[in-house]
């Protein structure tokens, strides 16, 4: 048969066979694009199609296994976007752990590093810029994980409160039936007043988060996944100095990012 | 909109259901598979041969049918059909892929157990399709059956059988016609009956 296309005559003649399913592939794929702009063509094919599915319904049933059901639901949530495989979870969760441990790790070595003699400082140096770029590496390794769960992540930008100066971003991942994830990068440009903790709010004012943020050698503060969180209602992010005062805040925005197909 | 698996829906409920079905929502999978799960999963049974396929097969289609939800049109047949249809294609491109032949290449598996004491919507599709697969000729199942079940072509049923193709062709076509007629025949008067009430 010629690759023109095809006239409602030769696809009526077909039209049985393809119900049926025995017509090849690339001529079904032919007749499919008739049958989108014909609607003659179209209503005795689904007349067709129903004989066709009595075949399918006189077959004496089987009895699928109970946990099936869960299984199916589980692959839709999978493949909306709405739910996350353990297994790339954990990974994510590996990752932003990661992340907050090397930037910590070049906090820890900036300090160690100053009082060492000079020989030691340029070995030390070298270690911590391997690590600072390694810091560097991670937050975009972390985005793509993100990205490749299908489910976008929130991101909640920081202002700085009245009379201080800095920026920010909370990142959540939000993943029903599973432990959610968190990561918070924040610097202020005067960063004396610290201790500083993060604290989470829900839309009806409960607090479930209020942990303490650390301080890595650039001065930027972090605070990392807390396993256990549930931050599906979250509404405002913020972050508050030793005296509980906050310096820098953010919404959540109102509608959270749909999942991509 | 209820989507419990009780009775039938309406072609307006089978939109509904599909409508929610676009947006992921759990609760309209549950409610699809609770009415064809089964259906799927026998005809997966039957035609692959394993448990493991039929179930794989399962999930497959209905993520299939989370795909394709948004171009479900209840106005241009029922959802039960359009599920099967996909469960049916989807079946015979494992066995192509799988297989690695030119056409499908379908077995039947007669040994599976029939499972007794069902009430799922299920049991009243199956009932219906029994009660209109007795319209038919023997010889007109016979032909259906290998097509469906089996994937002979047209062609190959016409050299097997020495018949022109064109009839063959034509007594496909006039079978699932009557199949078709008679099933919703059979729709009707159980729901005159209130079987399906």
């Amino acid at each position: 048969m010629s690759a023109a296309a095809m006239t409602c005559s030769e696809v009526r003649e077909r039209l049985g066979e393809l119900s049926l399913g025995i017509v090849p592939a690339e001529e079904a794929r032919r007749i499919e694009w008739h049958l989108q702009s014909c609607a003659g063509c179209r209503k005795e094919q689904a007349e067709l199609q129903e004989g066709a599915a009595t075949l399918a319904f006189s077959l004496p049933p089987a009895d699928p296994p109970p946990s099936l059901e869960h299984r199916v639901i589980d692959r839709v949530a999978q493949a909306s976007g709405r739910r996350v495989p353990a297994q790339a979870h954990r990974q994510l969760r590996t990752q932003v752990r990661r992340l907050a441990s090397v930037a910590v790790a070049a906090a820890i070595l900036a300090s160690l590093s100053v009082g060492w003699a000079v020989s030691e400082r340029n070995r030390a140096g070298d270690v911590q810029r391997a690590t600072e770029l390694q810091a560097q590496r991670l937050p975009r390794e972390v985005a793509k994980l993100i990205d490749s769960l299908g489910r976008p992540a929130v991101e909640v930008a920081l202002s700085p409160t009245p009379g201080r100066q800095g920026t920010g971003t909370a990142t959540i991942v939000s993943v029903p039936r599973q432990d959610d994830l968190i990561f918070v990068t924040a610097y202020l440009v005067d960063s004396n007043h610290g201790p500083y903790t993060l604290r989470l709010e829900t839309t009806t004012g409960r607090i479930v988060e209020d942990g303490q943020l650390q301080r890595t050698q650039s001065g930027t503060l972090i605070f990392s996944d807390r396993p256990g969180l549930d931050l599906s209602k979250v509404q405002f992010v913020s972050v508050l100095d030793r005296q509980a005062r906050p310096v820098m805040t953010g919404r959540v925005p109102a509608v959270r990012a749909s999942p991509t197909p | 909109m209820a989507l419990d698996h009780e009775g039938p829906l309406s072609s307006e409920s089978e939109q509904v259901l599909m409508r929610q079905l676009v947006a992921g929502d759990d609760d309209a999978v549950r409610a699809l598979y609770g009415r064809f799960g089964r259906s799927v999963y026998t005809l997966g049974v039957r035609l692959l041969g394993s448990n493991e396929s039929a179930e794989e097969l399962t999930q497959d289609v209905f993520v299939a049918a989370w795909r394709k939800a948004d171009r479900f049109d209840a106005a241009r047949g029922r959802l039960s059909t359009w599920l099967m249809a996909i469960a049916h294609n989807m079946a015979i491109d494992r066995l192509r892929h799988e297989r690695g032949v030119g056409r499908p290449f379908l077995v039947l598996v007669d040994e599976v157990p029939e499972v007794d004491g069902i009430e799922d919507e299920s049991v009243l599709e199956r009932e219906l399709a029994r009660r209109a697969m007795m319209v038919l000729s023997a010889t007109e199942r016979d032909l259906l059956s290998r097509a469906y079940f089996y994937g002979w072509t047209a062609r190959e049923i016409s050299e097997a059988d020495g018949i022109p193709l064109g009839t063959v062709k034509t007594r496909l076509r006039t079978a699932l016609i009557k199949l078709r007629t008679a099933n919703e025949r059979e729709a009707v008067r159980a729901a005159a009956e209130g079987v399906l009430e």
